[in-house]
This record gives C-alpha cells, sequence and structure tokens, in this order.
C-alpha cells in the first residue's frame, strides 16, 4: 500500500463543480470532489494513507474541528449533503486493482437510490441542537422543599446535619425532576410541530444542581429555524431556572445515518 | 492493531470506577438511613451514631478522590452513570423508543 492508496470521505453530495474549490480539511490538506460518472453523485475526499488517524484527545478534537469546517463550508454551498463522521477511509483494492476511488464510485453507484433518495430528505434542512435543562434552587425557589426540616438541623451533630441536606438535596431533586418530566413533554410536543424529526441525544453540558429536561438533535427546514426558536422563547417565559442552549444549524450529522452506517468500510 | 496500556491511566481509571461505584452504595446507604430515622427505628443516640459514621465514609472518600486526582473523573462517571439510567429508564417507559433502536 502506498501512502495515499486511500481515500478519507468527508461527505457524499450532488457533484457540482467548483463546491470544494479552496476548502481544505484535516491538518490543512485540501478536498476535493471525487465525482462519479452518470451517478450525478460525488463524494468529498482528499488522498489519505490507508489507516485511521489517530492521536491525543485535544489531536483527535482539532481534526474534528477542521472535518466539520470543511463539511459546513461545503454544504452551505451545496444546499445538501450527507456528512460522514470521523475516520471513514475507502481503501484500495489490491486484490482486484482497484483504486479507491474506483472502490468508492462502485459503491455509490451501488447505493445510487438509497444515497439520492436521503439527499432529497435532507435538502434545504439543518440540524439544530436544544438542550434545555432546570436550576434546582429555581425550581424551589431556594426554600427548603416541603416536609424537609431543614431548621431541625440546628443542634445536630455534623452527621446528621449532612443527612438532612442529602434528604433536602433529594427532595428537590424529586420535585425538578417532576417538573422536568412535564416540561419535557411539552416542549417536545411543540418541538415536533416544527421540526421533521427529533432525535434525543445526551446532554454534553450540565452542571450538578440542575436537572435535565430536554437535550436532542431536531431536522428542520431552514425556513422553519426561528419556529424553533420561537417555541423555546415561549418555553422559557415565565419559568424561572429554565436555562436553554440552542446550537447550529449545522449539516445533518444526526439523521444521515442511512446508508453509511450500514455499508460503509473503514480501512 | 496492538494495544497501547499507560498503567498508570489504568489505574487512576480502575480507581475513578470502583469510587464511583462506592459512592452509588454510599447514597444507597444515606438513604436507608433517613429511612430509618424517619421511621423511628432508631433512638436518638443511635441516629447521630449512624449519621457520624456515615459522614466519615464520606469524608474518606473525599479524602481518596484528592489524594489521587480523581475528582473529576469521579464526577464525569457518576454523570454517565446517571445519564445511562435515564436512557435505559426514558427506554422502558417509552415504547416509541424501541422502535427507532429497531430501526437502526
Amino acid at each position: 500500500m502506498t501512502e495515499h492508496s486511500a481515500l478519507y470521505v468527508y461527505a457524499l453530495l450532488p457533484d457540482r463543480q467548483g463546491a470544494a474549490d479552496g476548502v481544505t480539511g484535516l491538518d490543512g490538506r485540501p478536498v476535493r470532489l471525487a465525482g462519479v460518472p452518470g451517478t450525478g453523485l460525488a463524494a468529498l475526499v482528499h488522498d489519505a494513507a490507508p489507516a485511521p488517524f489517530q492521536g491525543g484527545d485535544d489531536e483527535v478534537r482539532r481534526w474534528v474541528a477542521e472535518q466539520s469546517r470543511a463539511v459546513t463550508t461545503v454544504w452551505e454551498r451545496v444546499g445538501g449533503l450527507l456528512p460522514m463522521t470521523f475516520n471513514v477511509l475507502v481503501a484500495a483494492d489490491p486484490e482486484s486493482g482497484r483504486s479507491a476511488e474506483q472502490c468508492l464510485g462502485d459503491w455509490i453507484r451501488e447505493e445510487h437510490d438509497s444515497i439520492t433518495g436521503r439527499l432529497e430528505a435532507l435538502s434545504g434542512r439543518c440540524e439544530l441542537r436544544v438542550e434545555i435543562t432546570l436550576d434546582r434552587a429555581a425550581v424551589t425557589g431556594g426554600d427548603p422543599v416541603d416536609g424537609t426540616p431543614a431548621d431541625d438541623a440546628d443542634g445536630r451533630s455534623p452527621g446528621m446535619r449532612r443527612l438532612l441536606a442529602k434528604q433536602r438535596e433529594q427532595r428537590e431533586r424529586h420535585t425538578a425532576g417532576e417538573l422536568a418530566d412535564a416540561l419535557h413533554a411539552t416542549i417536545r410536543r411543540r418541538l415536533l410541530a416544527v421540526a421533521e424529526d427529533v432525535r434525543d441525544r445526551a446532554f454534553t453540558r450540565r452542571t450538578a444542581d440542575e436537572t435535565g429536561v430536554l437535550s436532542a438533535a431536531l431536522l428542520v427546514r431552514h425556513e422553519d429555524v426561528d419556529a424553533v426558536g420561537a417555541v423555546l422563547s415561549e418555553a422559557r417565559a415565565g419559568r424561572p431556572g429554565l436555562g436553554i442552549r440552542f446550537l447550529g444549524p449545522w449539516p445533518p450529522y444526526s439523521f444521515a445515518d442511512s446508508p453509511q452506517e450500514e455499508h460503509a468500510e473503514p480501512a | 492493531m496492538p494495544l497501547t496500556v499507560d498503567e498508570k491511566s489504568l489505574k487512576h481509571g480502575v480507581l475513578s470506577l470502583v469510587v464511583t461505584l462506592v459512592e452509588v452504595i454510599q447514597e444507597a446507604l444515606d438513604r436507608q438511613a433517613m429511612r430509618r430515622i424517619d421511621g423511628g427505628d432508631l433512638n436518638p443516640e443511635e441516629a447521630e451514631r449512624l449519621a457520624d459514621a456515615l459522614l466519615e465514609l464520606d469524608e474518606a472518600m473525599e479524602q481518596i478522590k484528592e489524594d489521587h486526582g480523581i475528582v473529576d473523573s469521579v464526577a464525569d462517571l457518576h454523570r454517565g452513570l446517571d445519564d445511562v439510567v435515564d436512557d435505559v429508564v426514558d427506554k422502558l417507559i417509552n415504547p416509541r423508543r424501541w422502535a427507532e433502536e429497531a430501526g437502526r
């Protein structure tokens, strides 16, 4: 295998001339469109060694950010693409003598209908990320929850004071949890009225004083992004302690899962 | 592919996991103790003794975390465990998620 016998694949997209001009990817490598004649499709790629990119956490974080920048730039130019996850490589096949570009082209031809279908489904749409949390202290107003003998702690031993504090915290958690469940159902239903798809995702940022309400990726038409913002503003109005993180828009990473996950074979 | 193991990192990882699990047990002990105290199973002296013993355990755990520099990793693991539990509970009570998982 030579040093550049594989292709690092960033995304699949309609073959538009010039869409990748001037765009760089991992470690500043220039990316290009590898068109597949007769399909109208192309892959956003750069040449690579047939081995996954490996490194420390900081280095991988930088690579992922570089990949994301490249994909986003091309996505903004083209309007729709299927982004790949980190480290998707297609290697040459020495047995058949096919180059990496031929292998990738053959696969795209085989999957042409499903790729085209998915591209159409995601065209004109973006992904938004929403994370909603409740500040427990704000929910209970900073006062002890009913039934918590907070004032009884005076004169108790340190161990008993600790246990009473734990009990108070548990009740606050319970109260916030019940409110979070009710809010989750309402907000999710309202989001589904303006988003085409909602997929739950783990919280990326949550402090020990917060209870999670909803963390999800939304597939949204570009023209409906403001409507999502309006739903979230409405949810926050009059609800002290409700924290909302609203990120995006970016390419629909969370919704491009077919057919890439089922068929792509990293080198 | 060769697996490279950093012994120090492995030790910290295992220790963080053990301490996190002890903390989970500790929380169960705290809840059980409160239940006993609230239920009147213990007289005031017994209750104070139990509460102080749990405080000592708590202080010992904090000391171990400080000594081994695993305060943050235990907090991360604990949060991760909470998320796993949330996810499992959500799947159990929300049948729509089964279909989503099966479809992937």
